[in-house]
C-alpha cells in the first residue's frame, strides 16, 4: 500500500524535492516503474483512441465509425504480429530501437487497412456507408484470420506476445515505450485539433466542404495519417482496446454539441480518464488476477452505446 | 468572370457534357434548364471547379479552376447543392457560420457574427437560431443552406459582389410557392444587384422566365441554346427539348406563363436529339 501523501512525496522526491514524509524504497520502485508509467500509458492510449474516433466520425460523417470498425486496429495487430515473427530476419529499422520499429510497422499496417477501406467505400465523390461497414468487416476478418494463423507459427515466447494483442493489456508499460508513444500521439493530436474547422465543414458533406473553401484532400490525408499513427502506435504497445473511440465522442456530442474543436480536446481528456479507470478496475476487480482491460471497456462501453442508440431512435421516431 | 472553352466531361464511358462554351462576365441571372439527365448539375460542377473538364478549360478571373487553392477560390464562388444532410446536431447558427469558413481562423470575428445575425433576421429565423438544423422542416433547411451560400460571398467591408458567382443547383426544392419566389428574389437583390452573377439550375420554366436574364438550355449533354430569356424560352424549342406540347400564354408584365400538355407523339420524341441539333 502506498498512501496518497506518500505518492506525492515519492514523485516530488524523484524530481529532487524532499518533503520529509517517510516512504520505503520498494514503494518508490513500485510507483515509479510500475504504477506511474502504466497510468501515463493509459492516458496516452485512451486519448489516442477517443480522439481518432472523433476525427474519423467527422471525416466519414458517420457516428458508427471508429478505428476498430475501419480496420486500423486489426491492420496494426497483423503487422505487429508479422514483425514479431519475422522480426529476427528483418534488420531493426529505426535507430536500433525495437519498440520504435514495432510502433512504426504497426502504423504502416494500420495505414494500409484504412486506405483500403476508404478506397472501397468511396463511390462518386462520396463515402458509401454500407460499403464502408462491409469493407471494414471484411478487412477485420482477413487480418484477424492471418493474425490467428500466425499463432501456429509462433514459438512459446512469441505466442505470449501475440496473445497479448488480441486481449489488450496495459501491463507492459515502461518509460521508454511511453516516450515513443507520446511522440506518436501528441504530435498528431495538434495536427487534428487544427483540422477542427475543416471537419465542421465536412458535416455538410465533402463536396460542400470543398465549396466552402476546405482543401478536402489535405484534410482527409492529415486525418488518416494522424489517426493511423495514434492508433497504430497504441495498438503496438497495448493491443486492441475497443469501444473507447466509439463511446466517448458519442457522449460528448450529446453533452457539448458537435463542434470539433471542443469535441477533439475533450475527447482526449475523457478518453484518458476512462481508460485509467478501466485499467484500475481491470487490476482490482479479480485480485490478484488481472482482467484484460479490453473486456472492461467493452463491458461498460456497450450498455452506454445501447442507451445512446435507443435515445436516438426516440428522437427520430417520436 | 467565368470563361468556359469547349469543355466536355465524361465519367467512365458515359459522356455527360459535350463541347460547351460559355462566357459569364457581367452581373446577370442565368437559368440552366433542360430535361433530367441533360447535364445541368454537371455543368455547374465544372464551372465551379469541383470537376475538372475531360477536355477544354474553365477559367475563373483568368485562372484555370484547378489552379486555384480551395480557400482562395471560395472567396469568388459559392454553391448550393441539391439535397444536403448535415452530420450530427449542428445548430442553425453553426451551419450559417460554416458559410464563413474561409473568413476566420479559429473563432468567428465580430463582423462575421453580425453578418450571421443579420442573415437570421432577414430570413425571419432568429428564433430558430439555437435549434438543431436536422430538426427543421425541409423548406427551412433549404432556406438556411441558401443563406449560408450568400454569407460565404459577403464581404463586411464592401457591398459589391463584382466578379463573384453564386451557383444554385435546384434551389427551389422543398420550398412552398411563397419561398420559391422569395429565394430567387433574394438571389437577385443580394447578388445580381450587387454586381455578382447567379447561375441556377431550375426546373420551373415559369420561374426561369420571371427571374432569369439569360437561359441556357441543355439536352443530352448538348447546349441547345444560350440566349436572352425571351429568345431561349421559345415554346417551339421547349416542346422539342421536353418532348411535350408546350404553349406560352402572354399576359401583362413578365407574368406570361407556360403550360405543358400531352406528350408529343413517339416519333417526335425518339429522334429528338437529332432534330434538336439542327434546330
Amino acid at each position: 500500500m502506498i498512501a496518497p501523501k506518500q505518492v506525492l512525496a515519492i514523485v516530488l522526491n524523484a524530481i529532487g524535492i524532499d518533503t520529509g514524509i517517510p516512504f520505503e524504497d520498494v514503494q518508490a520502485e513500485v510507483l515509479l516503474s510500475l504504477r506511474l508509467p502504466r497510468i501515463v500509458l493509459a492516458v496516452l492510449v485512451g486519448a489516442a483512441l477517443s480522439v481518432s474516433g472523433a476525427v474519423l466520425q467527422g471525416v466519414f460523417r458517420n457516428p458508427l465509425v471508429d478505428s476498430g470498425l475501419i480496420g486500423i486496429g486489426s491492420g496494426a495487430s497483423l503487422f505487429a504480429a508479422m514483425y514479431i515473427l519475422a522480426g529476427s530476419f528483418v534488420p531493426v529499422l529505426l535507430s536500433g530501437n525495437p519498440s520504435l520499429t514495432l510502433a512504426f510497422v504497426a502504423f504502416v499496417g494500420a495505414g494500409i487497412t484504412t486506405a483500403t477501406v476508404y478506397r472501397i467505400s468511396r463511390f462518386q465523390q462520396s463515402i458509401h456507408v454500407t460499403m464502408l461497414i462491409l469493407a471494414g468487416v471484411a478487412l477485420n476478418a482477413i487480418c484477424g484470420a492471418l493474425t490467428g494463423l500466425m499463432t501456429y507459427l509462433a514459438s512459446e515466447s512469441e505466442l505470449r506476445d501475440l496473445t497479448f494483442w488480441t486481449l489488450g493489456s496495459l501491463g507492459g508499460a515502461t518509460w521508454g515505450n511511453n516516450l515513443i508513444l507520446a511522440v506518436f500521439v501528441v504530435i498528431p493530436f495538434f495536427f487534428v485539433v487544427r483540422l477542427s474547422r475543416s471537419l465542421d465543414a465536412f458535416a455538410l458533406g465533402e463536396q460542400s466542404a470543398y465549396f466552402l473553401g476546405v482543401d478536402i484532400r489535405r484534410t482527409k490525408l492529415i486525418a488518416f495519417v494522424c489517426t493511423t499513427a495514434m492508433v497504430g502506435a497504441s495498438v503496438s504497445f497495448v493491443g486492441s482496446i475497443g469501444f473507447i473511440g466509439l463511446v466517448i465522442p458519442h457522449i460528448l456530442r450529446a453533452v457539448i454539441g458537435p463542434g470539433h474543436r471542443n469535441l477533439i480536446v475533450l475527447s482526449a481528456i475523457a478518453g484518458a480518464i476512462l481508460l485509467c479507470l478501466s485499467d484500475l478496475i481491470s487490476r482490482t476487480i479479480l485480485m490478484p488476477t488481472e482482467v484484460p482491460v479490453g473486456i472492461i471497456t467493452a463491458l461498460f462501453g456497450t450498455p452506454v452505446l445501447l442507451v445512446i442508440i435507443i435515445r436516438q431512435k426516440k428522437r427520430l421516431f417520436v | 468572370m467565368i470563361l468556359a472553352e469547349n469543355i466536355s466531361f465524361a465519367l467512365g464511358k458515359s459522356s455527360l457534357l459535350q463541347r460547351a462554351s460559355f462566357r459569364f462576365d457581367k452581373p446577370e441571372f442565368v437559368a440552366v434548364i433542360g430535361p433530367n439527365g441533360a447535364g445541368k448539375s454537371t455543368l455547374l460542377q465544372l464551372l465551379s471547379g469541383f470537376y475538372k473538364p475531360t477536355t477544354g478549360s474553365v477559367l475563373i478571373n483568368g485562372k484555370g479552376t484547378h489552379l486555384w487553392s480551395a480557400s482562395e477560390f471560395a472567396h469568388f464562388r459559392a454553391y448550393l447543392q441539391q439535397q444536403q444532410s448535415v452530420f450530427e446536431s449542428f445548430t442553425v447558427e453553426e451551419v450559417l457560420m460554416m458559410g464563413r469558413t474561409i473568413h476566420f481562423a479559429s473563432k468567428l470575428g465580430l463582423a462575421d457574427r453580425l453578418l450571421v445575425n443579420q442573415t437570421l433576421i432577414e430570413l425571419g429565423l432568429v428564433e430558430r437560431k439555437n435549434q438543431a438544423f436536422n430538426h427543421l422542416s425541409g423548406g427551412e433547411q433549404q432556406r438556411i443552406q441558401f443563406a449560408r451560400t450568400l454569407l460565404q460571398l459577403k464581404d463586411p467591408s464592401s457591398e459589391s459582389l463584382a466578379g463573384k458567382t453564386l451557383f444554385l443547383d435546384e434551389p427551389l426544392n422543398n420550398l412552398d410557392l411563397y419561398y420559391q419566389y422569395n429565394l430567387l428574389q433574394l438571389a437577385r437583390t443580394n447578388v445580381v444587384e450587387k454586381q455578382g452573377t447567379v447561375i441556377a439550375v431550375l426546373h420551373d420554366i415559369n420561374m426561369a422566365y420571371q427571374f432569369a436574364d439569360r437561359v441556357i438550355v441543355l439536352s443530352n449533354g448538348n447546349t441547345i441554346c444560350d440566349a436572352p430569356t425571351e429568345e431561349a424560352l421559345h415554346p417551339e424549342l421547349l416542346s422539342r427539348v421536353y418532348g411535350m406540347h408546350i404553349q406560352k400564354h402572354e399576359s401583362e408584365h413578365r407574368t406570361a406563363y407556360f403550360s405543358a400538355s400531352n406528350a408529343l407523339p413517339q416519333s417526335a420524341v425518339s429522334n429528338r436529339k437529332e432534330s434538336l441539333l439542327h434546330y
